[in-house]
């Protein structure tokens, strides 16, 4: 653990840092989470539009990949962590998100782009919670809902000739029943 | 700006760094770019859900309930093969959504005819399911493989001559639909 952290995360530390790590002064494992948990303390986050984000810890948590990096290194108040796959705008609903309590209503606000977006940058944070949350949305665009809606919704094309269509549906009779007004 | 350059030179490497921390704790979350840059660049390949990773689009797939899955197999061919393969299961089985039904076999109120229906989990009788191709049988053994109901031989009473059938239905329970196995002869 602590040799594959050095040599991976060297790059990141300021030089500063790099000297304390020298002098042995790096702290492995949940220790130096510690020092992150504090009540409205901060984190800065740069996304890939380059806006530099103050995030709150509590949010900042969920954030796994984060949260790795935090444990493995002596990181400190002026650490700003590079999240080059997430918009400015995205990580502002990701924050809204997370402290609307993943609230459904919230997920209907966004559109199909915001929802994949959102999607892409929870898996890449690895935010489960999240990442369950907007699959969930997704999912129940899908449920009962028409082909032709969910073709249209997601982009999808239709490559089904019509003879097969065809076919489809009359030896699919379920499929066609109990579907939502779209 | 020179201050934006020497940021933006600090940041290349250290994503890579983030990519090696996290990877070792994904279960659910897997390496979705890797997989997906090599396969996009496939000439015929469509993605299942256009935007997204396959193995997240998969995760999304997998959260909707099994009633829909007939529906969702006329969207496109590739959810089709999708949602008739074995991967399937696995993802839903990782997403803890899969379903348990029970199909009993049973005959009409006159007795003469057989025919299968479905309850989920909590008894709630589902649907039948569409007739058996073929004549009416009897005698035919039924076997469950893989979410396949393959239903085999059995004879056949065709205006009082009975005749032995080599014939295998399989009946795909997600998409809800028969069949036929080909045997060689």
């Amino acid at each position: 653990m602590a040799e594959r952290g050095e040599s991976s995360e060297a790059v990141m530390l300021k030089k500063t840092e790099e000297e304390k790590l020298r002098k042995g002064k790096m702290i492995v494992g949940d220790e130096s989470k510690a020092g992150y948990e504090e009540e409205g303390k901060k984190v800065k986050l740069v996304t890939s539009d380059g806006v530099t984000m103050e995030v709150e810890i509590s949010i900042v948590k969920e954030m796994e990949i984060i949260q790795t990096f935090i444990g493995a290194t002596d990181t400190d108040d002026s650490f700003i962590f590079p999240i080059s796959n997430v918009s400015s705008h995205i990580l502002n609903q990701i924050i809204e998100l997370v402290k609307g309590e993943y609230d459904q209503e919230l997920a209907k606000k966004l559109s199909h782009d915001e929802l994949k977006e959102i999607l892409v940058a929870a898996n890449y944070l690895n935010m489960k919670t999240l990442f369950h949350f907007i699959a969930t949305a997704i999912a129940n665009v899908i449920q009962n809902k028409s082909v032709e809606f969910v073709r249209d919704f997601f982009g999808i094309v239709n490559d089904f000739t019509e003879e097969e269509e065809a076919e489809l549906r009359k030896t699919n009779a379920w499929a066609f029943e109990g579907v939502d007004e779209d | 700006m020179p201050d934006l350059a020497v940021g933006k030179k600090r940041f290349i490497q250290p994503n890579m760094c983030f990519t090696n921390l996290t990877n070792q704790d994904k279960s659910t979350l897997s390496q979705s770019d890797n997989c997906f840059f090599s396969e996009a660049l496939s000439e015929d390949y469509s993605p299942i859900l256009p935007g997204l990773p396959d193995d997240v689009a998969e995760y999304c797939l997998a959260l909707v309930p099994r009633s829909n899955f007939p529906a969702m197999g006329g969207v496109c061919k590739r959810w089709r093969s999708f949602i008739q393969s074995k991967a399937f299961t696995t993802v839903r089985k990782l997403a803890g959504m899969l379903e348990e039904w029970l199909y009993f076999l049973t005959t009409d109120c006159e007795e003469k005819e057989s025919h299968w229906e479905v309850v989920d989990c909590l008894g709630r009788k589902c649907r039948s399911l569409p007739p058996m191709p073929g004549p009416g049988k009897a005698g035919f053994g039924v076997v469950v493989l893989n979410g396949k109901l393959l239903v085999m031989a059995g004879y056949s009473a065709l205006e009082g001559t009975a005749s032995a059938s080599a014939e295998v239905h399989q009946y795909d329970s997600c998409l809800n639909r028969y069949g036929f196995l080909k045997h060689s002869t």
